[in-house]
């Protein structure tokens, strides 16, 4: 299959050499490799070679390019795969039948698809042209299918085929794709093979979003242990699953291809049949249950009549009361059925034929909005119950009623303020978890590996500042700027994702969140960068917890060394004030190296003074030294009040 | 330490196949022979003190004793009737044997060995004569030791291998000291790492 000669991008950054400490090590599902292995990596190119795409290595490649320094990259097992979610081919006039399928690495991207049709055809002749975007419209790439019948998403595990027949310009099909996920088995593997190289990291950045707090909770039982388990410190960054998109019922309507001989026989009470000299009805889609709409016929046109049976050749409907006739002019559309029930005062169902709304994103609780219906539009009603083929109202008093799922609109309504007041809800049992930075929301991004805008992590947008600068550096830090190329607003200028300036509530839940500024410059913020610690603690601010972990890290790591050093004892057992100044000494020498030193962004903290217990006796076996580090962090400014006098 | 030093430096001039004897004061009273090398600490000079030379763990040391002695070599030529300046000659010979023994001596021992002053002395019997039947070299040297801490029994101070830590990172920001104590962390410091 040809496609657009285009220039491609090779992603060919190479980071400097490794300073200490600068180190981040990512979290991401792989399709490729997938052994838990941490691995160093100063080229993305390098990383996509190892492991293929994946939304982790897509984020290696945006760090390494952005602050030139190497990652340590922890491909973990997929162990949900993505999944293809709703479908709308309504749009479609077109009888080609378009399918979506996952390649053999499965689906390995979240993406909201558009396909436009600009240069119709029919499928295997040569002409067809259509524009393909990936991220919701925001970028799209043409592409001339020629002969071919599919064509395979470069990056993203998507094959999309074309089904014989035809297809015409300004159709569209719509589809969305979710990313795959790990589970708590692969983190945990990942931890303990990160405990057992020698390569420390600032951070962990988990690529995929999380959707709830049993996510986060693995997260934090992985950060916490590799405290107390692998004596190392660190911090975990990830982000909540966004808001968008949001649920919609699928709407998948199927043509008849070409123009087969139609002989429409009247059999009974039930069972008419339509049946066809060439073609397929099974191929283009037509299933049992299914409803179908005739017209173009001199006798037996009619809307939504139930299929009963399918065969290739022969349609069996169910009361639908057809004459005899025999026609090539007639047209046949069918879609899923989708049947309003009035079940009592509440509870009254909406039940399709095939699909799911599972499927489809829905959950219980979701307020949703029904439209295109004929006696069954609702404006907002909350979903009580949700299976794959049943929605269930809470209470809405719906009429019976069947109709093609491909005329009626289901989708859910969520408003930025109920869903973060929800967001907050659901994880306030994160609480005094200081070793994890939770982000809302998400900003575009162009990926430099496929070329697509994608809507990205907050937390990947934060984690790329921080690591532009040294530690102590919180990444809201207004006069660096706006975060480069990182985008709030549509094409027109709105801002349509998240800003806690504008929305808010983000920050009162804990989480790291972006903003814009009232008096610019233009341009996304990151608004704070908050870890679940306590509620305005110290430790809340990661950029805080950053400088508290290398203060950990250089005191365990220089009292180890003291570890088998036999100290002078005073007659009570404790140890002589020489011998553990000596040792404060040399503690205090590395934490002054590590913390106190004036760099080129300042020093990384006011005080560190390491104390050893002058009460502690030593003349035991075993003998164990008690210390507390004095840490006083440097203060940032993050308030500032301004009073104008006027005379 | 001076009688042990000797001790060694016996030792050391046998393995230089040198004959002469040495001995410590009372020692020297029970010789029969004429040639001998006395060491004896130099009641005149005294003991002088200095800081230590470098700084020892356990036991700590103080002080370095910088400790007055002398050796005392006596010679005697085999020549019949031999005159003084023969005496003489063979006990400059004796005289350098024994300073590079000593040398080496002390330098095994640790102790710092640092000639001062030599000279030829008479022979108390040669007092109110001019004849000489031998010749006696005093050569006076310091030789210091360490002054460590011990107690009675020669004991240093006990021990402890350290073990194991438990350590504590305490966070702050900088402010008013609340108990007034530099050294202490502040009451509401918040816990990073550890208890």
């Amino acid at each position: 299959m040809a496609t657009l000669p285009q220039a491609t991008v090779t992603i060919d950054d190479e980071s400097g050499a490794q300073a200490q400490g600068e180190l981040c090590t990512v979290f991401g599902c792989v399709a490729t490799n997938d052994d838990t292995t941490p691995r160093q990596y100063s080229s993305a190119k390098a990383l996509l070679d190892y492991h293929g795409y994946s939304q982790g290595v897509a984020y290696a490649a945006l760090h390494i390019d952005a602050t030139k320094k190497p990652i340590l990259f922890v491909g973990l097992p997929i162990a949900t795969v993505g999944a293809l979610g709703h479908q709308d081919s309504s749009a479609m006039t077109g009888t080609s039948r378009i399918t979506v399928a996952a390649d053999s690495d499965g689906y390995l991207e979240e993406v909201d698809a558009i396909l436009t049709v600009t240069t119709g055809g029919t499928i295997g002749t040569t002409g067809i042209v259509f524009t393909l975007s990936m991220d919701g419209g925001r970028t799209d790439k043409t592409i001339r299918l020629g002969t071919a019948t599919s064509y395979t998403v470069p990056y993203l595990g998507i094959v999309i085929s074309f089904g014989s027949g035809t297809l015409v310009a300004d159709d569209v099909f719509r589809f969305r794709v979710s990313a795959p996920m790990w589970d708590s088995t692969g983190l945990a593997a990942a931890r303990t093979a990160l405990a057992a190289q020698q390569k420390l990291s600032r951070s962990w950045v988990i690529a995929e979003e999380i959707t709830n707090s049993t996510f986060s909770g693995y997260v934090t039982t992985q950060v916490n242990a590799y405290e107390t388990s692998n004596e190392r410190f660190t911090y975990a960054r990830a982000n909540v699953k966004d808001r968008l998109p949001l649920a919609k019922m699928s709407k998948i309507k199927n043509r008849m291809v070409g123009t087969p001989s139609l002989t429409f026989a009247e059999v009974g009470a039930t069972g008419d049949t339509i049946t066809r000299d060439t073609g397929s009805w099974t191929d283009e889609g037509f299933a049992v249950n299914d409803l179908i709409t005739v017209s173009g016929t001199a006798s037996n046109n009619f809307t939504d009549a139930k299929i009963t049976g399918v065969t290739a050749t022969v349609l069996t409907l169910d009361t639908q009361d057809l004459v005899d006739e025999t026609t090539a002019a007639a047209t046949v559309i069918g879609s899923p059925a989708l049947t309003f029930a009035e079940v009592g005062s509440t509870g009254d169902t909406i039940t399709r034929s095939s699909g799911s709304f599972v499927t489809d994103g829905f959950v219980a609780g979701d307020i949703v909005t029904i439209t295109g219906s004929g006696s069954n539009n609702v404006t907002t009603d909350a979903i009580a119950t949700v299976s794959a083929t049943v929605l269930t109202l809470a209470s809405t008093d719906l009429v019976a009623e069947v109709i093609g799922s491909h005329r009626v609109t289901i989708e859910k309504v969520l408003s930025k303020s109920t869903w973060i007041s929800a967001k907050d809800t659901a994880f306030a049992s994160v609480s005094s978890q200081k070793r994890i930075d939770l982000a809302v929301g998400r900003l575009r991004k162009l990926c430099p590996i496929t070329g697509w805008e994608f809507r990205r992590p907050v937390s990947w947008a934060a984690s790329i500042r921080e690591y532009q600068h040294d530690l102590h550096i919180p990444c809201w830090r207004k006069a660096d700027g706006p975060l480069l190329d990182w985008s709030m607003v549509d094409d027109d200028g709105n801002v349509v994702e998240f800003d806690e300036r504008v929305d808010g509530g983000a920050l009162a839940g804990g989480f790291t969140c972006a903003r814009t500024w009232a008096n610019g410059p233009n341009g996304a913020f990151i608004a704070l960068s908050l870890t679940r610690g306590d509620n305005n603690s110290i430790l809340s601010r990661t950029h805080n917890m950053a400088v508290a972990n290398l203060a950990c890290q250089t005191v365990h790591s220089s009292t180890e060394d003291a570890i088998g050093q036999s100290l002078v004892l005073n007659d009570d057992g404790t140890a002589t004030e020489e011998s553990l100044v000596a040792l404060e000494e040399k503690v205090n020498t590395e934490l002054e190296e590590a913390l106190l030193k004036q760099r080129k962004e300042g020093p990384r903290a006011s005080k560190a003074v390491w104390r050893a217990s002058r009460a502690d006796d030593l003349s035991t076996v075993p003998a164990t030294l008690t210390g507390v580090l004095d840490l006083v962090e440097n203060g940032t400014l993050e308030q500032i009040d301004t009073s104008v006098k006027v005379s | 330490m001076i009688h042990e030093i000797a001790l060694e430096l016996q030792t050391a001039l046998r393995a230089k196949l040198c004959p002469i004897p040495v001995v410590d004061r009372e020692g020297a009273a029970k010789l029969t022979s004429f040639e001998r090398i006395v060491i004896e600490h130099d009641d005149d000079a005294g003991d002088s003190f200095t800081p230590p030379r470098s700084a020892f763990k356990n036991p700590k040391h103080d002080y370095r004793r910088v400790i007055g002695a002398k050796a005392t070599i006596y010679a005697q030529s085999r020549a019949t009737g031999a005159l003084e300046f023969e005496h003489r000659r063979r006990a400059e010979k004796i005289i350098d044997i024994v300073l590079g023994a000593m040398r080496l001596v002390t330098a095994t021992r640790q102790n710092k060995f640092l000639p001062k002053t030599g000279r030829f002395v008479l022979l108390p019997d040669a007092e109110g004569t001019d004849r000489r039947v031998g010749a006696a070299y005093e050569l006076k040297f310091t030789c210091d030791r360490a002054v460590e801490r011990r107690d009675w029994a020669a004991a240093a101070p006990a021990e402890g291998a350290l073990a194991a830590f438990t350590r504590t990172t305490k966070v702050s920001l900088q402010g008013a000291d609340d108990d007034g104590d530099p050294t202490t962390v502040p009451a509401d410091a918040e816990t990073a790492c550890g208890a």
